[in-house]
């Protein structure tokens, strides 16, 4: 077992309105505090993230796989016009 | 080397411009399908009402006319304003014009129970459509790693041969005396085994997301992305709309005693609310709306009969004898709208509270495609109760612009 880190931030542009966040991991929904970070045991294998996002155009947003080390990764993007995007990153937990 | 599409999730996906076309291979996705099933979507998305009549409809520009056997003409004309998406789901809003092209008559119209359509009426709609569901389908990480073993595949060939070039140039060039030259072949060729580094990567441990996924929509991988982006669900939309209508109706009648015609202006009002749900696997969307209204109805025709010379002959024509006669409607409609690859069907069922008519019509309509363009069909409505009515209607439109309801 080892402890999944993930932060998952993003920035609305200024009067754009909120914006709505969703991920899992292994479909199972993670809770992020206020700084919008989650985390959890996971066991040794592969897993999936995978997150979706609503909100307004030029939303900017940042979803990070902090832990464990050997499956750090990060992805950025901004909402174009349809205000949404999704994705999904496969990790795998060593030990 | 062109570069690479700027979206940070293609960067490692570049490549691809770069590779040669694939084999035909009868496994992979067929492109003209889930292509077809995406245009579907988009029509149930924007032409979801072209009849104009409910409350859970999509902003477009377009004009209609239609004409029935009961002999009521009505032309509408509809133009919507552009979608603002927010917070709380996607708001639209469009403005409507209606005029009957007749007399109003004292029948009822088994297309519009509410009446209104009797009068020239000008409506003002505001929509919502919200839907915040999202799931991952259970084959999203298998599809988008066909999707990337698809690309790597293709690249690793066209990479490679633009690795063995590099280190060729640096092998028989002479750079003894450009140093600046032989540091860039070596970092091109550093870069170029990052890429190869980073689609193997994407294979064995898949990431893909729905900007790069869409931005990938013109190239072959197209069926592969498409596959993929229907993995991806955001879930199915709620509709919810809002009309509000005012109406002003010409009505005459003449005065059994001073046998004058009196003209008559009166004031229509209508409130309808609906609320839809979109079926997406089956393309359907049903919903439910309400209108209450407040219209004149005429007062049926008799005979006026007036004595002519002295011998008790009397000359008779028809003539509607009494002012017009307020009559408020309330009445409730479900409908279905299913659509199928260029038409579709639209059994609704009407209610009225007040009058107990109940009346089932059937929309058939074609369209051309899901931006725009002609439109047509007809209807067939049967009073199922009273008086056994049917009325048979056409109607054609055209839509001048059809604003997608973004994200949908």
């Amino acid at each position: 077992m080892a402890t999944v880190g993930v932060t998952y931030t993003s920035k609305a542009p200024a009067g754009g309105g909120s914006v709505k966040k969703k991920a899992d991991i292994d479909k199972k929904s993670l809770t992020f505090d206020g700084n919008g970070s989650a985390s959890r045991q996971e066991p040794k294998g592969q897993h999936v993230l995978d997150w979706f996002i609503e909100g307004p155009k030029g939303t900017k947003y940042t979803i990070a796989i902090t832990a464990p080390p050997e499956s750090v990764w990060s992805h950025s993007a901004t909402l174009g016009s349809d205000g949404r995007d999704a994705g999904l990153k496969e990790f795998p937990v060593d030990s | 080397m062109r570069p690479i599409i700027p979206l940070a999730g293609l960067m490692v996906w570049g490549p691809v411009v770069l590779a040669q076309a694939p084999a035909a291979d009868s496994t992979r996705p067929n492109a003209d399908t889930t292509l077809a099933r995406l245009e579907t979507r988009k029509v149930l998305r924007s032409a979801s009402d072209p009849t104009l009549s409910s409350a859970t409809t999509a902003p477009s520009t377009s004009i209609q006319l239609l004409a029935s056997s009961q002999n009521q003409k009505t032309a509408q004309l509809q133009t919507g304003l552009k979608p603002i998406p927010t917070a709380a789901g996607v708001f639209s809003a469009t403005a409507q014009l209606s005029a009957p092209l007749d007399t109003a008559s004292s029948r009822t119209d088994l297309l519009d129970l509410s009446g209104l359509q009797k009068s020239a009426t000008f409506a003002i709609g505001l929509g919502l459509t919200n839907g915040w569901s999202p799931r991952l389908g259970d084959n999203a990480v298998s599809a988008c790693r066909k999707l990337n073993r698809a690309i790597l595949d293709d690249s690793l060939p066209v990479l490679q041969a633009h690795i063995d070039a590099a280190r060729t140039r640096l092998a028989v060039a002479d750079f003894a005396h450009q140093q600046e030259r032989a540091t860039a072949e070596s970092k091109d060729i550093a870069a170029t085994n990052g890429r190869i580094d980073a689609l193997k990567d994407r294979v064995q441990h898949v990431e893909c997301d729905v900007q790069g996924l869409t931005a990938l929509e013109d190239t072959k991988y197209r069926a592969y992305a498409d596959t993929a982006l229907q993995s991806f669900d955001f879930g199915s939309a709620w509709l919810f709309g809002l009309r509000a209508t005012i109406g002003a109706q010409d009505a005459s009648h003449t005065d059994s005693v001073t046998l004058k015609q009196v003209k008559h202006q009166v004031t229509t009002y209508g409130l309808k609310a609906g609320i839809g749900h979109i079926i997406e696997p089956i393309n359907t969307v049903i919903a439910v709306d309400f209108v209450g209204a407040e219209t004149y109805r005429a007062a049926p025709s008799g005979q006026l009969c007036t004595p002519i010379g002295a011998n008790n002959s009397l000359h008779c024509t028809g003539a509607t004898l009494a002012a017009p006669s307020k009559q408020d409607h309330e009445v409730g409609t479900i409908e279905l709208r299913r659509f199928f690859t260029n038409f579709a069907v639209n059994p609704q069922l009407d209610y009225d509270f007040r009058t107990y008519a109940t009346v089932l019509k059937l929309p058939i309509y074609i369209y051309k495609d899901a931006t725009g363009g002609f439109s047509g069909g007809a209807i067939v409505a049967w009073q199922l109760n009273q008086q056994h009515q049917f009325t048979l209607a056409a109607f054609v439109s055209n839509v001048f612009g059809l604003f997608s309801i973004p994200g949908q």
